[in-house]
């Protein structure tokens, strides 16, 4: 048998890694509190092992074409080194909404995130984004701010979000009477 | 019984529950139509706004959009050649085809009334299986729902994937996820890291939408271009179709039991259950073998009756004994949970309104997502056709927005980003995901089974007669978990094999 470079190995010591850490926490605790843990950490850690086996030593890497049985299968048409730009791409945006989130608040967040996104990733035109950002904003104050009060968490610099839905709440929340 | 039956029709018949249902019926027509995006991402996303409802609606809404998702993947199965969902893979084979004869209409009729006679016929099934479960399910006590639970998960977790070891260190994932936050017994805290988020534990919602949506709108943004082509022509022949749906109705019917059975079996489920319909029909029907793949209706019929059949059949073990067998049916026992019902005898006794409602849930929500369909194809087939770049950002909107609604902390989204990184890399690495949600939503009920199990009987709750049966279930169902793994690898080399000697070949003779 030859060892084969693998990515998907990476990943398999990455679990190994967490099981791992997860089980050596559990030392601590009472007997009661770790029994199911250990029941569980401790096989699945003999499985890790094998797993890597596989995945380093395995002649190819059949199971990552065949394994979404449950699943639609994985598009592998798309060369690797595009799927991984396309991926950290997408994943920007996603990462970037949570820290636009956590900086400014849901409210000017959702169709700041809307607007660049359909400008800048999708080269849709301004009238496709502006109208595609006021209907969320539009659906987003009516379903979650007046209908399921939802309390937004407030961004680190809170002023423009709080100055929204104070004006929300100034003119609007009549409208519904929920 | 009846009278429950009676009182949960009437339950169902209130104009907001209706309305939820009807809510659901068309999020899941829409949701089946979009290649990439399924039953089971609509589901995460809808799970958080279930927590205000009462429990008669959120399973109105729930159900609804699960029970026609197979109808209307159907749409670009049969225009496209492209699977709605993966329920619909063996329809393209005899519908596409019809629908380049120009016969996509009679394909869509008989298409929607098989998945008419399935999704009803399937309900049955389920409602007429209540009185001769509930003697079995009361004679169960914790120790062997203790072990059904073990059973489900390494069911699903050999069967869901071509990897049962990655499917089953995925499913002892989900159960470590599942532990994290306090433990009930002994008040111990697992694995928060000093986070007083994770002290009641990882929710649900943002776990369920990072491992399924966000990976899904991932993929179809690094697949870049619009999902589907334009259909060409509108719709002729949908009556036709119908007409032969009666006409083959033994082997609509017949393909109706394939998918009860194949729903009921943990770990099968949506992505086979059309393919053993299918090749049903072909061992069975008179000419198939000449016929089939050419665009003939009955292999259309077989496939949707049986795939609107399963969600009756799936519902069987996830109400009466917790043991969901797909993901989907694991996001279903959540959320019985966040309503506070317990899988099981409660749900045959107590509870059985509810479970009575699920399933006039399950029959009427296929009569509204047929109708629907016949009237709505064309409009569907061009939601097929969106292009992915306004998907996305929409799609990622409503994924941040449902998510913060689990406990409306950031640790929600903080949880949601987590799980999307690790749900598009176990897609990828072709680590099967369903095991990890069936993990999650299992754990705390099958820790609190064994605590049960260990304190009322010690070590002799192993010897019990039906734990001893369900412990031989689990043995069997590794071995052939894993014995049919490696003949499938064995027939992909040979396959591999062929094609390289067949190219050498070429090669010699150039």
């Amino acid at each position: 048998m030859k060892l084969r470079a693998n990515p998907g190995a990476l990943f398999t010591v990455f679990i190994l890694i967490l099981m791992i850490g997860l089980v050596m926490t559990a030392k601590q605790w009472q007997f009661q509190a770790r029994l199911f843990p250990w029941s569980i950490g401790i096989p699945t850690m003999l499985l890790c092992f094998l797993q890597l086996g596989m995945d380093l030593f395995r002649n190819r890497n059949e199971d990552e074409d065949l394994a979404g049985v449950m699943d639609l299968p994985v598009d592998r048409s798309v060369p690797v080194r595009v799927v991984i730009q396309r991926a950290v791409n997408i994943f920007s945006w996603i990462f970037g909404l949570y820290a636009s989130i956590w900086i400014i608040g849901f409210i000017l967040s959702v169709p700041l995130f809307l607007l660049l996104y359909l400008r800048i990733q999708a080269g849709e035109s301004w009238k496709v984004a502006v109208t595609y950002m006021v209907v969320m904003m539009v659906f987003m104050v009516g379903v979650f701010e007046m209908v399921l009060h939802i309390p937004w968490p407030p961004g680190l610099i809170n002023g423009p979000q709080a100055f929204i839905l104070g004006l929300v709440e100034q003119h609007l929340s009549s409208l519904v009477p929920i | 019984m009846w009278e429950a039956a009676t009182v949960a029709f009437e339950n169902l018949l209130v104009p907001t529950r209706l309305l939820y249902l009807f809510i659901g019926v068309f999020m899941g027509l829409a949701l089946g139509a979009i290649p990439g995006l399924g039953g089971l991402v609509g589901l995460a996303i809808l799970l958080p706004f279930t927590f205000d409802m009462d429990s008669f609606e959120a399973f109105a809404i729930m159900i609804g959009l699960i029970s026609v998702t197979s109808t209307s993947d159907t749409i670009p199965s049969v225009l496209f050649g492209v699977p709605g969902t993966s329920a619909s893979q063996a329809t393209i084979l005899d519908g596409h085809p019809m629908a380049k004869k120009g016969e996509a209409g009679r394909a869509f009729g008989g298409a929607y009334m098989a998945s008419l006679i399935g999704g009803v016929f399937g309900s049955l099934v389920l409602a007429l299986s209540i009185p001769v479960l509930r003697p079995i399910v009361l004679a169960f006590g914790s120790p062997e729902f203790f072990m059904l639970g073990f059973l489900g998960i390494s069911m699903v977790a050999v069967l869901s994937g071509n990897a049962p070891v990655k499917g089953l260190i995925a499913g002892a994932l989900g159960l470590c996820v599942g532990m994290v936050g306090m433990d009930p017994q002994t008040g111990v805290l697992r694995w928060v890291f000093g986070q007083l988020y994770l002290w009641d534990g990882v929710p649900l919602v943002p776990v369920a939408l990072g491992i399924f949506a966000i990976p899904e709108i991932v993929d179809l943004t690094i697949r870049g271009t619009r999902i589907a082509d334009v259909p060409k022509e509108r719709l002729v022949g949908v009556l036709s179709g119908i007409r032969d749906t009666f006409r083959n109705w033994f082997l609509v019917v017949r393909c109706g039991v394939v998918g009860v059975f194949v729903g009921a079996i943990p770990g099968l489920g949506a992505s086979v259950v059309d393919w053993f319909a299918y090749g049903h029909a072909i061992q069975t029907e008179k000419g198939a073998n000449e016929t089939f793949g050419t665009g003939d209706v009955r292999g259309v019929l077989a496939p949707e009756a049986a795939n609107n059949a399963k969600e009756g059949g799936a519902l069987i073990p996830t109400i009466a004994f917790g043991v969901p067998g797909s993901a989907s049916m694991a996001l279903l026992l959540g959320a019985m949970t966040i309503q506070g019902l317990t899988p099981g005898s409660a749900m045959l006794t107590k509870d059985l309104a509810v479970t009575y409602t699920m399933i006039w849930s399950l029959a009427v929500a296929n009569i509204f997502g047929t109708v629907l369909c016949m009237l709505l194809t064309n409009t569907l087939a061009k939601i097929a056709m969106v292009r992915i770049n306004l998907l996305t950002p929409l799609v990622v909107v409503i994924v941040f927005l449902a998510s913060f609604q689990a406990t409306r902390h950031y640790g929600d989204l903080w949880s949601l980003l987590f799980f999307s990184l690790l749900g598009w890399l176990m897609k990828r690495f072709g680590w099967p995901r369903p095991p990890l949600i069936l993990g999650l939503v299992l754990s705390g009920i099958i820790e609190n089974y064994l605590f049960i199990s260990v304190s009322r009987y010690g070590a002799a709750w192993m010897a019990r007669p039906i734990v001893m049966i369900v412990a031989v279930l689990i043995v069997v169902s590794l071995y052939y978990g894993v014995r049919n793994a490696r003949k499938q690898r064995e027939l992909q080399q040979e396959r591999d094999a062929q094609v390289e000697h067949e190219g050498s070949g070429d090669t010699d003779e150039a």
